[in-house]
């Protein structure tokens, strides 16, 4: 797998598959528009799809796994070969700071495809409401910085 | 009419309240497709920021001149 194209591979297999997932973290608040760092991505999965994902991820693209597939953790960490990191959180719901629940479900239904032009290339985010309510889970002063620039991005789409 | 001409004044506000240097990063920022959004890397995307702030320098004092 060439280092270039790994996480467009991915991707591509999540949606090949038809793995439920949404790219979430500050990489789906830069698809958004916001110009800031991320060293790793982080997808949220559908629980009912964690086996495919393993077969997927472990089995056929050999990424290395902080968890066995048998245990029952939430969130862990998949290492491609080239050494990205992906972290995954695998949970029907949450709650942020303001004890808003979020679920997976109405997340995904929610959710939009961010496409490549002239390309069958997407990312499944979450809505920019979602991802607010998403980023105010840990509310440090990065995900203050993203929110701004959500909010920033909602108004500029609105108006 | 009232309601409307409130609601534009409203528009209005909501716009007049991003700052500016956000609204420039995300202009910026938009000239990159999704696949580059994707694969940018920390130390590109430190480059670039970088690179942006002494373009805009630069910009500045072009204008500054004239």
């Amino acid at each position: 797998m060439g280092n270039e194209k790994e996480i467009e591979k991915i991707i591509r297999g999540f949606n090949k598959k038809g793995i439920r997932y949404l790219l979430i973290g500050r990489q789906a608040v830069m698809l958004y528009g916001a110009p800031l760092f991320s060293f790793d991505y982080d997808f949220w999965i559908h629980p009912e799809d964690k086996q495919r994902l393993f077969e997927f991820l472990e089995d056929e693209l050999d990424c290395e796994v902080t968890s066995n597939r048998s245990e029952r953790k939430p969130v862990f960490s998949f290492y491609t070969r080239t050494g990205e990191k992906l972290d995954i959180f695998v949970f029907l719901y949450v709650r942020n700071s303001e004890k808003e629940k979020i679920s997976i479900e109405e997340t995904l239904k929610n959710s939009i495809k961010i496409r490549e032009p002239h390309s069958h290339f997407y990312v499944v985010v979450p809505g920019i409401d979602d991802l607010i309510k998403l980023k105010k889970i840990k509310t440090r002063p990065k995900d203050l910085e993203d929110i701004e620039y959500l909010e920033s991005i909602k108004k500029l789409k609105m108006g | 009419m009232k309601k409307l001409k409130s609601m534009n004044n409203n528009k209005k506000e909501n716009k007049k309240r991003i700052p500016l240097e956000i609204l420039e990063n995300i202009v910026w920022f938009s000239q990159f497709s999704l696949r580059q959004k994707l694969k940018i890397h920390y130390k590109q995307k430190q480059f670039a920021l970088k690179y942006r702030g002494s373009a805009l320098q630069w910009e500045m004092k072009k204008k500054l001149k004239k």
